[in-house]
Order: C-alpha cells, then sequence, then structure tokens
C-alpha cells in the first residue's frame, strides 16, 4: 500500500481559523443561502432554520461550506450543509442529523469516532444512512474481511484505509484535547471522496444551538504524497493477476481517469509549478461471481522524464497508479472477453516508446480502453511546442472535457470532480 | 588561476543554471526551458530567473561586474528555490534522481562555489 501522508498544515489551520465579518459578499451569499433553501425546503423545516446560528467554514481549494442550525437543536447534531465553489455557485446542499463520540480518548487504545450519520437533500430524500464504526461510514464501504481494523474496502477512496471521520489530538498544559473531523461533502452521493474533513464539535463538543453570528469554522485538507518518481512496474505481473478469477460469471470493468494539470482547469496543458503536463491512466477491475476482486490502476510514463523535452521517442515504462488523483473518469462494463482484450493491449504497449506528441500516457490509456470495446474518442489538441501535423494530440484535457461532454449529456458512467478525488487501490504483481 | 577565472565566468554561471535538468515523473528538460515556457503565463520562478540571468550578462559590461553577477547567482538561487519549494511534495526535483540531472545540478553548485570565492577576494581586495 502506497504510504499515505495526513498533512495537517497550520496554515490551513490559521486561514480557515480567521474571524469574518458581515461583509456585503457574505449578505450577498447569505441572501442566496436564504433564497436557495426556501426554494427547496419544505415549510416547515424553512421556519425552523436559525439564521443566527451560522458556522462557515472555508475550504482550501478555494469556495467555502456553510452548517445552518435549526431552531431548538444542536447545530452540531442537527444542520445543513450548503457547499459553495470558489467561482461563488452553490454546488451542493444537503441535511445532516450526526450523532456519535470518540471512543477511548483517554486511554491506550487508538481513540475513534463511532456514531451514526443520516444525510438527506433538502427535500428530505435520504442519501446517506449508515452507522459510523471507527471512523468508516459504513454503508460507503462493502464488507472485506481482513482489511484495515473494521474490514473495509470503499468504491472510491484513495487507498481505503482514511475514514470518512478522523480524529485528532493536540496537547497543552491541562492535558489532551480530541478532535473530529469529517468529510461531510462525501455524504450527498456526489460520487467521489473529499478530502476537505470539517470539524465536528467544534465548540468542544458541547454548546450547541445558542451561537449566533457568523462564525468561522476549522478545515482541513488530507491530501496524499504524490510520489517524487514513478518506480517501472512488470505490466505482465499486474495483468497476471486477472488469471486468479474465473471468467465464468465475472463482473468486469474498465475505467480511464484524466487528471489535469491544474485542477479547474482543463484549458490549461502545464503546470508550469508541478512540471506536470497531466496524467491518464486505467482501472481494470473483475470481480468473480464466487467471490475474489482484483483491480490495478496503472498508467504510461517516459522512463527518463527530462528526456521528453526533446519531443523524440524514448524509452516508457508502466506505472503503479493506485491512489492517483483524477478530476474526470468514465467507466463501462465489459465481458470477461473484453476485459481479456484490454490486458493483451497492456502487455502489448506497455513496451511501446513514450512519445509527448505522438504516444503518451493519453494515447495508452485510450488504446487499451478502446481494446475492451470502449469505443471512445476524444478531440485532440496541439501540445504548446510539440505539434502533431494537423491532427493534434491526445491529452489529459481532451479526455477530461470528452468525459464532461459525456456527464452533461447524461451519461452515468461519466465521473468529473470540480475539484479533484482520488483513484482506487491496485491488487499488485502475481506471480 | 585561469581554471577559477573559467570556472566563475558569467557566461558559465549562466548555462550552468539554465541547463540544470528539472521535472516531475511526466516532464522535464533543461531549466531554461521552464523558464522560457513558465515566463509567458506569468510564474514567478521564470521572472525571477529570466532577472537573474540578465543580471549576469549585464555585469560582463559593467564596472562593478562582481556584486552585478553575485546579484545574479543569488537571484538564480532564488530562482531555484521557488521553483522546487513551490512543487507539490517536490516533484520538480524528481529528475534529480538519475546521475545526469544530478551532474546538471552539482556543476552549478561548483560554479557557485567558484564565484563567491571570486566575489570573496574581489571584497577582501577592496
Amino acid at each position: 500500500m502506497k504510504t499515505i501522508v495526513y498533512i495537517l498544515t497550520a496554515s490551513i489551520l490559521l486561514f480557515s481559523c480567521k474571524k469574518s465579518d458581515l461583509t456585503n459578499s457574505d449578505s450577498q451569499y447569505l441572501s442566496k443561502i436564504q433564497s436557495l433553501l426556501k426554494d427547496s425546503l419544505s415549510a416547515a423545516d424553512y421556519a425552523a432554520i436559525d439564521f443566527a446560528n451560522i458556522h462557515n467554514s472555508d475550504l482550501s481549494s478555494g469556495g467555502r461550506v456553510t452548517r445552518l442550525g435549526f431552531t431548538g437543536k444542536n447545530i452540531l447534531h442537527d444542520f445543513i450543509v450548503v457547499q459553495e465553489d470558489r467561482t461563488g455557485t452553490i454546488t451542493q446542499a444537503g441535511i445532516v442529523h450526526l450523532e456519535g463520540s470518540i471512543s477511548s480518548p483517554n486511554n491506550a487504545a487508538k481513540p475513534s469516532f463511532n456514531g451514526r450519520i443520516e444525510a438527506s437533500t433538502l427535500k428530505r430524500e435520504i442519501k446517506t444512512s449508515s452507522v459510523i464504526n471507527n471512523g468508516f461510514v459504513m454503508s460507503l464501504h462493502t464488507a472485506k474481511v481482513g482489511t484495515n481494523a473494521v474490514g473495509v474496502n470503499l468504491v472510491a477512496c484513495p487507498d481505503c484505509t482514511i475514514p470518512e471521520v478522523i480524529v485528532s489530538s493536540s496537547y497543552s498544559d491541562s492535558g489532551i484535547s480530541w478532535g473530529s473531523w469529517m468529510s461531510f461533502l462525501s455524504m450527498f452521493g456526489g460520487g467521489g471522496w473529499s478530502n476537505e474533513y470539517m470539524m465536528i464539535d467544534y465548540r468542544g463538543g458541547g454548546g450547541g444551538g445558542s451561537g449566533g453570528g457568523n462564525t468561522s469554522g476549522d478545515v482541513v485538507t488530507i491530501d496524499m504524497e504524490a510520489p517524487e518518481n514513478k518506480p517501472a512496474i512488470d505490466a505482465k505481473k499486474f495483468m497476471d493477476c486477472f488469471g486468479n478469477i474465473p471468467d465464468n460469471g465475472a463482473t468486469c470493468t474498465i475505467t480511464i481517469a484524466s487528471d489535469i494539470p491544474v485542477d479547474g482547469h482543463p484549458d490549461k496543458f502545464f503546470n508550469w509549478s508541478d512540471a506536470s503536463p497531466g496524467h491518464t491512466y486505467i482501472e481494470l477491475y473483475k470481480a468473480g461471481s464466487a467471490g475474489g476482486i482484483v483491480s490495478q490502476n496503472i498508467g504510461f510514463y517516459p522512463n527518463s522524464s527530462w528526456k521528453v523535452v526533446a519531443g523524440t521517442n524514448i524509452a516508457s515504462k508502466i506505472g503503479d497508479d493506485a491512489g492517483h488523483e483524477y478530476n474526470a473518469r468514465y467507466t463501462i462494463s465489459v465481458s470477461p472477453a473484453q476485459l481479456q482484450a484490454a490486458i493483451n493491449a497492456v502487455n502489448t504497449y506497455s513496451s511501446h516508446d513514450y512519445n509527448i506528441s505522438t504516444f503518451n500516457c493519453a494515447d495508452f490509456a485510450l488504446t487499451v480502453f478502446n481494446a475492451a470495446g470502449g469505443n471512445l474518442t476524444i478531440p485532440k489538441y496541439q501540445i504548446p511546442g510539440y505539434p502533431n501535423g494537423s491532427t493534434g494530440s491526445n491529452t489529459p484535457q481532451g479526455l477530461y472535457n470528452k468525459i464532461s461532454d459525456l456527464a452533461v449529456a447524461g451519461n452515468a458512467n461519466a465521473q468529473t470532480n470540480g475539484n479533484k478525488a482520488y483513484g482506487g487501490t491496485s491488487k499488485g504483481p502475481c506471480n | 588561476m585561469k581554471f577559477m577565472e573559467v570556472l566563475s565566468h558569467p557566461l558559465l554561471q549562466v548555462i550552468s543554471f539554465s541547463i540544470i535538468l528539472v521535472g516531475s515523473p511526466y516532464f522535464g528538460g533543461p531549466y531554461i526551458f521552464f523558464i522560457y515556457r513558465a515566463l509567458l503565463e506569468g510564474y514567478t520562478f521564470a521572472i525571477i530567473g529570466i532577472v537573474a540571468i540578465l543580471v549576469t550578462l549585464v555585469s560582463l559590461f559593467l564596472p562593478a561586474k562582481g556584486y552585478m553577477q553575485l546579484g545574479g547567482l543569488l537571484l538564480m538561487i532564488a530562482s531555484l528555490a521557488v521553483f522546487f519549494l513551490s512543487s507539490q511534495n517536490f516533484m520538480n526535483a524528481s529528475t534529480l534522481r538519475e546521475l545526469i540531472p544530478l551532474l546538471t545540478f552539482l556543476f552549478f553548485i561548483i560554479v557557485i562555489a567558484f564565484v563567491s570565492r571570486k566575489i570573496i577576494t574581489l571584497i577582501n581586495l577592496n
């Protein structure tokens, strides 16, 4: 399993702890929320909102999340969540009922959050209703014996070890203080894991519905450590794992994912701060009818990235892209035979030369995806500095735009994320 | 003496700075390429880097060339610092795990040492 680093930066806490005044933009924002809630909530729910009891949390990705309490209820347990993106657009809203506490906070056992959550739309349509076991919202997981302490395996999470509720501690002369943080934005069925964790007990676990006025909340962004370098993997050994699951009755999918260089800006071809042109990778998945799951996330890389600048053919390698960031992805169900065709394509093209304009990571992923019957063509663009005749090149930006178009057209298999999400795990090599 | 003059020459300073091979697992190349491309989009490291190069080159034609060259050198270091420190998890330093990129970086460090020695000598003479 790749190393996951919890980065709880002091700077984020610092910025998220700023006291804010009710400025004009705040007033406009509040008016916008009031208008939305009036249109969407039932009359009884709207009448019960305590607009003097508001809690704002600034997101590291831009935008903010507002929690509003109900009159007579503890805002820590019953509240409305409204998310606004960096452009000022309200992207999602819902109602949350949350109860629970941190277990074993002061003994040798590892503390964790246990409780229950119910998240629904503003019209009270349940999106998530689940117990929270050791921080994991169990309805988002499928039981898998032997993984982690609680035996969970999530559909869409970085590595299936990060719970939706995490517990932090702080030390002072008076002892240890515990805090719990939750990825509320993952609870409304948006189809992705949010790495923005908001403090649950921001009033010290007590308090409740009084308060009044706007307060600023706390958010921590849990980020994954990007690999400094990608070691080459033996693609064939990764593919061999699929042979361990019988084809008869197996469920197979293939996913193509796009990580654009600058989140939210599919028009940018490079992120010069990170020397990244973005990335495209694929996930092959097979679940046997009698049990057993194999999932492999792989991508195509230059063997020596500094040689890419020449624009010529250079040696390539296949990298394990487990937990890789993505901004859009497209998944299709395939037959075992189609999956095998994709596996054959991986084995064939894994030794193909890398060329930034004629055969890059996007070309590899598309070739494999289409070998499985994906039938996907994406718009080609001329990469600045690396023109490819009059046709242009396949790029993560082109894939992102294509998936966005599919999503807009109502294709449920196409998923885009305003910010970013992370892919699943890889089983690794099999002999 | 001749050897030291060559290794501390402003032109060699610019060249050693420009050819450092940097990049992420996805893309890399000489630092001057990054400066050129990023300058068009207004990145800080690129602006500092191009100013550093210009200051160093101008030092060839000015009487107080040693101090100008020192200024250029400090700006070059600042440019590289911004470039490496601003990247997510030091991805920009990814290529330095390979021998040739590492040698280009070490070459620049050697040039820094010789330029520094030259400046210290100048200061002592004054």
